[in-house]
């Protein structure tokens, strides 16, 4: 079984980083595979999920973001520095922008055993 | 990185151009000059979306805000030539029932 491929971003928590984020979602998908409308819909939610954690955590120094080459798709996840945010979207303004995630991705998930890690993947052939 | 201009048609009719992506970071900018630009307008406003490649959910909250303070004085925003990401952000978020979209005639 051949192993997923990683790449590792590691930006400041900063919001001009997050269109370095988004530029390197897109290259990452394209090499995958991923169609025009399905690189969108990647690139919409890691703005989503940077921008709460911009909101929610903004003493944070960095996040890291992995993005994970599966058979069928991309895993991206994103390892929050600060364990005391448990969950981006938690907040009634959030609600939008879940609504925009869940709608895009195949999967989206917060793991909160230890670090707190958001992962969410993007199956191929499935752009919204 | 974004840019937003506005065109007076005449007759108090405007036209706002915004161009680029609308997110994180340039979201309080865009506020300010989307507030200021769109001020006691005496008339619907139509917002050119034609080369906005990219809108998030707190530029889709502005641009709610914005909604708001034009039906206020009694007019609307009129959404015209939006491409398929930001037309599709609208749909997901039901925000093409609340704004009226417009297509280009030609």
């Amino acid at each position: 079984m051949k192993l997923p491929e990683t790449v590792t971003l590691k930006i400041p928590v900063k919001a001009e980083y997050v269109s370095t984020a988004r530029l390197t979602a897109s290259g990452i998908a394209s090499k995958i595979g991923f169609d025009f409308d399905a690189i969108e819909d990647i690139k919409v939610s890691i703005s989503e999920v940077l921008g709460k954690i911009i909101e929610k955590q903004p003493e944070a120094e960095e996040i890291a973001i992995l993005f994970e080459n599966i058979s069928d798709g991309l895993t991206i996840k994103f390892l929050l520095s600060d364990n005391t945010v448990s969950d981006i979207f938690d907040g009634d303004e959030d609600s939008l922008s879940l609504a925009i995630v869940n709608s895009l991705m195949d999967e989206i998930d917060m793991q909160k055993n230890g670090q707190n890690i958001l992962t969410m993947v993007k199956k191929l052939g499935k752009a919204v | 990185m974004y840019e937003l201009s506005v065109i007076n048609n005449g007759n108090g009719n405007y036209t706002i151009v915004v161009s680029g992506e609308i997110d994180t970071c340039s979201a309080p900018d865009f506020k300010e000059k989307l507030y200021s630009a769109i001020g006691d307008v005496p008339a619907d406003v139509v917002l050119d979306f034609t080369n906005l490649e990219y809108i998030d959910s707190m530029g889709l909250g502005i641009l709610v805000g914005a909604l708001k303070r034009i039906k206020g004085h009694g007019h609307d925003i009129v959404i015209k030539n939006a491409g398929s990401t930001v037309k599709k952000l609208f749909r997901i978020t039901g925000l093409d029932k609340v704004f009226v979209m417009e297509e280009s005639q030609s």
